[in-house]
């Protein structure tokens, strides 16, 4: 009998499950994965408000832009990702619609959903890829992968002339005046107003307009169990309401030519406020806080007041309804010398160099925006259009919702537009204002201050190093 | 004289079962608390004043109603049930030989190589993902299981390999020489003689590789994006965690029924694992 040496052996069982897996990869060469979302429709239907849009995708579809496209036959396959919306709803009427869509105009649409906390990873493995999704929906201005993705100047400047002037906040996150690139196309954003407690308020005899009213008021509230619930750590709630007790006291990051203006009194007047809100009006939990957890402050019963999008409290109306009507909405505060507040949500929707359909993937962002009366209601008002004009009448839809207690309760987001404004306000959006919020420098600045760990003084010496570090970086790669 | 022995007896059965019950109730509130809040109504798990430990209404199936008809999860779990079983099979393929190899080759190389082996298991996923992305596109499988597949063997076969040579030192080599003296080959002494013994160190390896793929998060994240083709890991948080919204009640559906299977096996074959385990310890 023929003896194999160890060395053999190993060569054998190696190329055994070489060939064994190779086959197995052969058979799946092909693979013909289902769209994500509901059958494809046969009919569209008749009310269809981008009828008269729908020509045009069909003969771009057909344009010699998608016919080159290697490797394809048939249908031109659009594939989209963006992140599951808080209202599961929303997402029922997307899916659906993309694929009416995807029926008029003869093109098969993927349409994917992924955890919003998940975005930046999956962001990064496709540019790392090239490959992946065509139209790709941050949740944030991506202004770090302006040299990914398609300029979008010819969409914005086609919309522009069908509906009007849009909120100054689409230029302010999507546009980089230094490139002249719109590198992003943001259909909405979500307003991020004061969630609080009538009820609670009331009983102090406050309204939280001011600042000032809710450094007040949480005092108070603080000792009859129910305090103020504004994180103080590492995460995304937190990073836009520093920003807006910044704004509120006249100071910002960078001023409207972006240059960094961080270090002057305003801003050690805005850390020394934050200091006395923490410590007097909260709790040590919020140093510990995720972007979910003053939301169950609010719906615990607990928390006076957050900062928050509407979502909190169309959780409450839906899963508590003793609570629910307790609950009030209002403008973002005003601080001493202005009122302004982050946006909660920017969906910007990109579109990859890398992607072969690019011109449909535009398409697409057109009639979206035609389909947003019905997308704005299905979003249960969470979904602000960046062009007002395509739904006009978006801001008296607010001020009556049935489903609400009262039917007014979400009017204050009639008013939104005038005091939300972009992160890197008084500035654009740019690609430093991003890796800043991504690496927490404004919330530990607040933090440490709060906690007493610094001065004002020492935190915001380290953080104008850290940000004048990062504006440097990006000034020297162009895209500031 | 014989009540001292006796009351230190007692005394240190009763501490055993203090340390064992502190064990077991740290084992098992996960388990508790997922099936409470599974059960729950959310009218019930939202409610401050409620005890977070009692039913204060009847239990009810809605969570699960809406985890099996509003989301895609049967198909999730069959994603990941074939992806967790291909990745064992493909692991045990390259594991046996490599820690069987390993196991006997004395001297320095054996022990240099089995070092080797064993530190590419800590470079960790999050630096891998992004140039294994390229490669998974370039070979054509991205949003497909099969990406999965190829991948995670390379995060459960240093483990296992290491594992599985800690175990075939444990045995005899006398046994695998008999068996060449009496004629066989090697691969016949490997497959008769040693493989039968080894079960221990096998199943010790199917659990650790099937959890490690069932719980995966990264790779799964971005070599797959399609619905119909995710797995449990990402499929849940995609359709069940929505913004800052967590439908709680769901997710703890979800974890109880991809946990219980997995909890059960640990269970069948818990004296074999801990055999497993510790084999190459002994020796």
């Amino acid at each position: 009998m023929r003896r194999f040496t160890r060395r053999q052996l190993l060569a054998v069982l190696s190329s055994s499950a070489a060939a064994g897996l190779l086959a197995s990869c052969a058979g799946q060469a092909t693979p013909t994965p289902a769209p994500a979302g509901g059958a494809t429709p046969t009919k569209p239907p008749a009310s269809s408000p981008t009828a008269a849009a729908a020509a045009t995708p069909t003969a771009r579809a057909a344009s010699p832009t998608v016919a080159a496209t290697p490797t394809r036959s048939g249908p031109v396959t659009l594939k989209i990702l963006q992140w599951s919306h808080f209202v599961p709803d929303y997402d029922k009427w997307f899916d659906q619609w993309v694929q009416e869509w995807g029926a008029k105009n003869n093109v098969q649409v993927v349409s994917d959903h992924i955890n919003y906390a998940d975005i930046p990873a999956r962001a990064a493995a496709e540019v790392s890829a090239q490959s992946g999704h065509d139209l790709f929906a941050f949740g944030f201005p991506p202004s770090q992968y302006e040299t990914e993705v398609v300029p979008l100047n010819d969409l914005i400047a086609d919309l522009k002339k069908q509906y009007g002037d849009y909120y100054p906040l689409l230029e302010r996150s999507c546009y980089n005046p230094k490139t002249d690139v719109w590198y992003s196309f943001m259909d909405f954003w979500a307003a991020d107003p004061i969630l609080y407690r009538k009820d609670l308020f009331d009983q102090v005899g406050k309204t939280p307009d001011t600042w000032q009213d809710i450094l007040e008021a949480g005092r108070q509230l603080k000792q009859m169990g129910n305090p103020i619930g504004i994180g103080f750590s590492p995460e995304i709630d937190t990073g836009m309401a520093m920003r807006t007790i910044m704004w509120g006291f006249g100071t910002s990051i960078q001023d409207a030519n972006g240059n960094v203006v961080i270090n002057k009194p305003e801003t050690l007047e805005a850390l020394q406020f934050a200091k006395q809100l923490f410590q007097e009006a909260e709790t040590e939990e919020v140093l510990a806080w995720d972007a979910s957890s003053n939301n169950r402050l609010l719906v615990s019963g607990r928390g006076a007041l957050i900062l928050n999008a509407i979502s909190a409290v169309r959780t409450a109306e839906s899963t508590y309804p003793d609570l629910a009507p307790k609950i009030a909405i209002a403008k973002t505060a005003a601080g001493p010398r202005d009122r302004k507040g982050c946006a909660h949500w920017y969906n910007c929707f990109v579109i990859w160099k890398f992607s072969p359909n690019v011109d449909v993937a535009k398409q697409f962002l057109k009639d979206l925006v035609a389909a947003y009366t019905d997308a704005f209601k299905a979003s249960k008002f969470y979904n602000i259009p960046s062009f007002p004009k395509a739904v006009p009448d978006w801001q008296q839809l607010v001020q009556n919702d049935p489903n609400a207690n009262p039917p007014d309760k979400y009017a204050v987001l009639a008013t939104a537009p005038d005091w939300t404004v972009n992160v890197g306000w008084p500035g654009y959006m740019n690609a430093a204002e991003a890796e800043i919020f991504d690496r927490w420098i404004i919330n530990d600045m607040f933090t440490k201050v709060a906690t007493g760990q610094a001065s004002p003084e020492d935190a915001l010496a380290e953080a104008e190093r850290q940000i004048q570090d990062i504006f440097k970086k990006w000034k020297d790669r162009g895209l500031i | 004289m014989t009540a001292m022995p006796d009351t230190r007896r007692l005394l240190l059965r009763a501490l055993l079962v203090a340390v064992l019950a502190i064990f077991l109730a740290q084992a098992l509130f996960p388990f508790a608390w997922m099936a409470i809040t599974a059960f729950k109504r959310d009218s019930d798990l939202y409610n401050p004043t409620n005890n977070p430990f009692l039913f204060n209404e009847p239990p009810t199936l809605a969570h699960f109603r809406l985890l099996f008809t509003e989301t895609k999860f049967p198909r999730w779990v069959v994603n990941t049930a074939w992806v967790g079983l291909a990745t064992v099979l493909i692991t045990l393929v390259l594991s046996l030989p490599a820690g069987y190899a390993l196991a006997r080759l004395r001297g320095r190389l054996g022990q240099n190589l089995g070092i080797a082996v064993f530190l590419t298991y800590l470079i960790p996923p999050t630096l891998l993902f992004l140039p294994l992305s390229q490669i998974v596109s370039g070979i054509g499988l991205q949003d497909n299981t099969w990406s999965l597949v190829l991948t995670y063997p390379s995060l459960a076969v240093p483990f296992v390999s290491w594992l599985l040579m800690g175990f075939f030192r444990s045995l005899p080599q006398e046994l695998e020489e008999a068996a060449l003296v009496d004629g066989a080959t090697r691969f016949t002494a490997f497959w008769r003689v040693l493989l039968p013994l080894a079960v221990p160190g096998i199943l010790t390896a199917v659990i650790f590789t099937f959890t490690l793929a069932v719980n995966e998060f990264i790779y799964a994240l971005t070599f797959v994006s399609i619905s119909d083709l995710k797995t449990v890991s990402v499929g849940v948080p995609t359709d069940l965690i929505r913004g800052d919204v967590f439908f709680w009640g769901a997710i703890m559906a979800s974890a109880l029924v991809v946990s219980l299977p997995v909890a059960l096996l640990y269970n069948a074959f818990l004296d074999r694992f801990v055999e497993g385990l510790t084999a190459g310890a002994l020796r």
